[in-house]
């Protein structure tokens, strides 16, 4: 019979499997404790986000500007920034060598960058920004020759320069409207017109986006929808035209600055606005060359100034509209009137004897307009002027828009005898827009609307269409038919040069004095010349203003800023599809 | 005692006998090793398709910037290539000039339609419209409209076939 053997244990055995097992289970334990600890937690968490992939800050293309036939003024191309990544770099003399020669960086601001010594905290450093598509090409192939060449036999070598595309903004136009569209700056944001006004709007909405590294995470990137685009009312045809006649009058007249607004009466819409001297946006940088001091960006809307003789009109309409006078009411010009301890007196100094109120206006006579007013009576005057909007914001979609100035009764500086010196534009300050907003009335059956520059907004599911606004009634419609006659009337009568053949216009010059330290100057005004038209029917209200007019040159508005406004006139009713008078009106009878 | 049958005698035998009870852990030991390298094949497989397809989206995507970078780029390029002054460059070089008041002759035209305001579509929205014309119905239709439109079909069929009938 077989019996079972049995080995007798140890006890260092039982001893030392004992220690085993204790060993065995702390570092079991250990190993747990050290998997799930925070520090753990956190190295993963290091290790993902070094490894796993990066969080980028997506930009959406900014929206672009489109005049009202679908005209790119701006729009964004592909450009390049060059830079260094510093712990590639063995040869930072080649790197400098060849930045030199295709991008025309400075030799030694290169070998700075790229000697750079390489750190957890500085690995990149950028060389140039807004490099173009042609030099990165070029320095591609550089690169890619690189190898083969006998620079890189010689140990020289490009490791570290590397070269990133981005989108920047760009105005193909170059200083076709720049005064309106403004322009975006190195640092992305808009400054000025439209690129300020709507800069968030244009920028669309920045995205963080999780970019993995690793493939098996790779998923879909959210959809991140452009900026808004934005459809101006201005057309590039007529802007262009604008532009060129207002450029060819500055420099023929030697005018210090000069200014054009065209405006749809019926919907407020600004077919132009015209400045000059402009700047070409795509060279921001030379602001302070085209700007210099105060100088606004963009007159139309942001310089204040006495309007001068035009501001009778907005006089005349009030007046006739408060029944204070009559179309055929008479004034016996004496050539002086007293008023709150000044004496006024006409352009010319001269008395022109019995007059009606069209006569007033033919010869643009201050001491008619003067007595006016004072008929009305401050509160009067006044209540018109503020619902003709002076002293306000017109609400034009642009940035940078100011109110000037209307001294009322009750303000500490305000005297009775501003009441007299503001019915024919001096001691109030407004801007262009301002006068042509208000005369929009004039030319809209009493309705003034607020002027806009933006038709339409596009974004990535819709387009929103900017509506017409009321922005008050000043006058009755039957007042602003009477001054519209009065004004078209006085135009034939007087042979005005703002006359254009075939066409009924309305409209008055103004020559206004400067006002300096020593009181107003008369060697150097500001001529302008505000009108409308078809005068039954208006399509558009110009305001042209050149300022600071001197001899040689003509000091009149009406020999300089009047021919001015005909040319203009005679090319915008042509470009708006505008039929002579007898013809629309024998269209009309068909 | 009780006697075992055939069957049984067989599986008592199999069971019990030393060699065949080793290849018995072998054979279920190996089956084992080779479900699991099935199982790890089929992991390695599946990641690595969807490593692949992971890095073709990448890939994509970075392809879809890039077009979209180069459309900007390319609306950019036509609007320079149209400015105002080049395209006045190109008329004036072509003999054109512009038209003044008095070459102007207006004809009433019956119908001739005004200038419409411009309107931009919107890029979504056309997208999605296209969208849904290339996918197949599968994709677009709910049941619900699918039963309906087979219904409907059979009933139009059933009709036809009817009309047929008739005609016959």
């Amino acid at each position: 019979m077989k019996t079972k053997t049995s080995f007798p244990q140890p006890w260092r055995i039982q001893v030392l499997t004992v220690f085993l097992c204790l060993a065995s289970a702390v570092l079991l334990i250990w190993t747990i404790r050290i998997q799930f600890s925070r520090e753990a937690a956190d190295l993963r968490q290091m290790g993902d986000d070094l490894y796993q992939g990066v969080w980028l800050d997506v930009d959406p293309p900014r929206g672009a500007v489109l005049d009202s036939s679908g005209h790119l003024f701006a729009g964004n191309h592909l450009v390049y920034e060059v830079g260094i990544e510093l712990a590639y770099v063995e040869t930072p003399e080649a790197i400098a060598k060849v930045l030199d020669a295709i991008l025309g960086v400075d030799p030694e601001d290169a070998l700075a960058i790229a000697s750079l010594p390489y750190a957890l905290d500085s690995v990149y450093a950028v060389v140039k920004r807004g490099v173009t598509t042609e030099q990165a090409e070029a320095l591609q192939k550089v690169i890619e020759l690189w190898d083969d060449s006998s620079q890189s036999a010689n140990g020289e070598s490009l490791e570290g320069l590397v070269m990133f595309p981005y989108l920047a903004r760009t105005y193909p136009e170059g200083d076709l409207a720049s005064n309106i569209i403004g322009f975006v700056a190195r640092d992305g944001i808009g400054y000025y017109g439209l690129e300020q006004r709507f800069d968030n709007e244009l920028t669309g909405i920045s995205q963080k986006v999780w970019v993995p590294n690793n493939p098996n995470y790779a998923s879909e990137m959210p959809e991140i929808p452009s900026g808004d685009s934005i459809v101006l009312t201005v057309d590039r045809e007529i802007q262009a035209m604008v532009e060129l006649q207002l450029d060819a009058a500055v420099d023929e007249y030697d005018a210090k600055s000069g200014t054009v607004i065209i405006m749809h009466p019926e919907t407020g819409e600004i077919l132009a606005m015209a400045t000059s001297p402009r700047l070409d946006i795509n060279e921001y940088w030379r602001f302070p060359e085209v700007y210099p001091g105060t100088t606004p960006f963009n007159r139309a809307i942001s310089q204040t100034f006495e309007p001068g003789s035009v501001f009778k009109v907005f006089t005349m309409a009030a007046a006739i509209d408060a029944e204070t006078v009559e179309y055929k009411t008479t004034f016996l010009d004496t050539g002086a009137f007293e008023f709150g301890g000044i004496i006024i007196r006409n352009w010319n100094r001269d008395a022109w004897g019995e007059q009606d109120m069209a006569g007033c206006m033919r010869h643009s006579l201050n001491v008619c307009l003067a007595w006016i007013g004072t008929e009305m009576g401050a509160d009067l005057f006044y209540e018109y002027m503020d619902d003709f909007g002076f002293g306000h914001y017109t609400g034009v979609d642009l940035a940078g828009e100011v109110t000037g100035r209307l001294k009322e009764p009750g303000d500490g500086d305000w005297y009775h005898a501003d009441l007299a010196t503001n019915t024919f534009g001096q001691g109030i300050s407004v801007t262009p827009l301002q006068l042509v907003v208000a005369a929009g009335a004039l030319a809209n059956e009493g309705t003034m609307l607020v002027p806009h520059v933006t038709r339409s907004i596009v974004d990535e599911r819709s387009q929103y269409n900017v509506h017409t606004q009321v922005y008050g009634q000043p006058i009755s419609a039957e007042t602003a038919e009477s001054i519209t006659e009065m004004l078209a009337q006085t135009l034939e009568e007087a042979g005005s040069r703002a006359r254009v053949p075939g066409y009924r216009i309305a409209g008055k010059t103004g020559t206004a004095e400067i006002p300096g330290d020593n009181g107003y100057t008369r060697e150097i005004t500001n001529a302008s010349f505000l009108g409308w038209g078809p005068a039954d029917d208006p399509k558009f209200v110009v305001y042209v203003w050149l300022e600071e007019m001197q001899e040689p040159a003509s000091i009149w508005g009406s020999q300089t800023a009047a021919p001015l406004f005909s040319d203009i006139v005679e090319r915008l009713v042509v470009l708006m599809k505008i039929p002579p008078d007898n013809v629309r009106r024998a269209l009309e009878e068909n | 005692m009780k006697r075992l049958n055939r069957a049984q005698r067989f599986i008592q035998a199999y069971a019990t006998t030393p060699w065949r009870r080793q290849v018995q852990v072998i054979g279920l030991f190996s089956a084992f090793v080779i479900v699991v390298a099935l199982a790890a094949s089929a992991y390695l497989w599946v990641t690595s398709l969807a490593a692949t397809y992971g890095r073709q989206v990448q890939e994509i995507q970075a392809t879809a910037q890039v077009v979209e970078e180069n459309i900007e780029d390319l609306t950019v390029e036509y609007g320079e290539l149209t400015t105002t002054e080049i395209m006045q460059q190109l008329a004036e070089e072509k003999g054109y000039q512009p038209l003044t008041t008095r070459q102007l002759e207006y004809l009433p035209v019956a119908g001739f339609p005004e200038e419409q305001p411009l309107v931009i579509p919107s890029q979504g929205l056309a997208v999605s419209a296209e969208a849904s014309q290339n996918l197949p119905p599968e994709f677009t239709q709910s049941l619900i409209d699918w039963v309906r439109q087979v219904i409907f079909n059979v009933s139009v069929d059933t009709g036809a076939s009817s009309a047929g009938g008739g005609d016959r």
